[in-house]
């Protein structure tokens, strides 16, 4: 005859089976990532930014042991990526892979932003820095970075300069230039860098703050002239170029960053 | 969560051929850790901070 605790035992066991061991969960809790992680990129597939999470991503997952799954949500200069991220649940399984516009750009402009850049995300790591180059179309007639000052001091207003992003840190960029050179430049914004790019090939835009992957073939055919690099250093894959500071110019130095930054009460462990 | 996933990238760092295919695009592999990186948004927020009122820009958009 079977004790009360036996048939207890028996009676729960295909129960416990049913929904999970108490074992098994605990096996789960700790297995992370045990589903895939999305990675919100606040821009359209094919931009920069794009490419440089999937190429990130992809190359980090066998490390992780788990998948990155990369969403496209462009909108409001980054912003609406960027909020949803802020406003997602801090489980490790929502990050954002974004440039520095939406981080520490946008708060200064209006709308005000629907989410606080410092409360709501931590930065994770920096992916890419992006080197920066100063481009101009070629039948502008100008070689040199001293030119285009020139040029651009006895033409005020004249030079149509792209800015990707009305609030984004080229924006800021083409701020400090026109300020520490003294020069009156109208910046046109684009949402796209690839309609920026194809108005400086037809001569519709006189020059542009560019980074290299997206006009490396242009610039290596002559079809656009890269004045300067704002990287520190010279760029490996364009080695021709001159940095800003070795032309006189320092304050120019920046570069942009592509990073990770995850809902800031997302857990260490 | 957070230590795994800063671990994960920065194991990419001696990834080579993903740093070959990172330098010929024209962009630079950088996987700096979370202080570091924090320490780069804040000096960010700082200038463009800067720019954005000394140029009294955001009045003008």
């Amino acid at each position: 005859m079977r004790s009360p605790r036996t048939f207890l035992y028996l009676m729960l066991m295909p129960l416990a089976l049913c929904f999970g061991a108490a074992p098994t969960h605990a096996q789960d809790a700790t297995a992370y990532p045990n589903r895939p992680i999305r990675v919100i990129v606040p821009v359209g597939a094919g931009a920069g930014i794009d490419t440089a999470a999937r190429v990130t991503a992809a190359a980090a997952e066998p490390h992780l042991g788990g998948k990155f799954v990369i969403e496209n949500k462009p909108g409001g200069s980054q912003r609406l990526g960027a909020s949803m991220v802020a406003k997602s649940p801090p489980d490790g399984y929502t990050l954002l892979f974004t440039s520095p516009s939406p981080i520490v750009v946008s708060q200064f402009f209006s709308p005000p932003l629907d989410f606080d850049p410092e409360q709501d995300l931590r930065p994770l790591v920096i992916g890419m820095f992006q080197p920066v180059l100063l481009i101009v179309r070629p039948n502008l007639g100008v070689k040199t970075v001293d030119e285009f000052v020139a040029y651009a001091k006895k033409n005020p207003g004249k030079l149509s300069f792209g800015v990707q992003g009305l609030f984004g840190e080229m924006r800021m960029t083409l701020e400090n230039f026109k300020k520490t050179a003294g020069m009156d430049i109208t910046h046109v914004p684009y949402n796209s860098g690839a309609q920026a790019i194809v108005d400086l090939l037809s001569d519709r835009l006189d020059a542009m703050f560019l980074v290299i992957p997206p006009i490396k073939q242009h610039v290596q055919d002559g079809k656009l002239i890269a004045l300067a690099t704002l990287n520190a250093t010279r760029v490996e894959a364009l080695p021709n170029i001159s940095t800003m500071t070795e032309l006189g110019r320092p304050e120019m130095t920046s570069a942009v960053w592509f990073g990770f930054l995850a809902p800031t009460k997302t857990p260490d462990a | 969560m957070i230590g795994k996933l800063v671990q994960a990238f920065q194991k990419l760092k001696s990834d080579r051929a993903l740093n070959q295919r990172v330098t010929e695009m024209g962009s630079e592999l950088s996987l700096t850790g979370p202080v570091e990186f924090e320490k780069i948004i804040n000096d960010d927020r700082r200038r463009y901070g800067k720019i954005v009122a000394e140029g009294n820009l955001a009045t003008q958009n």
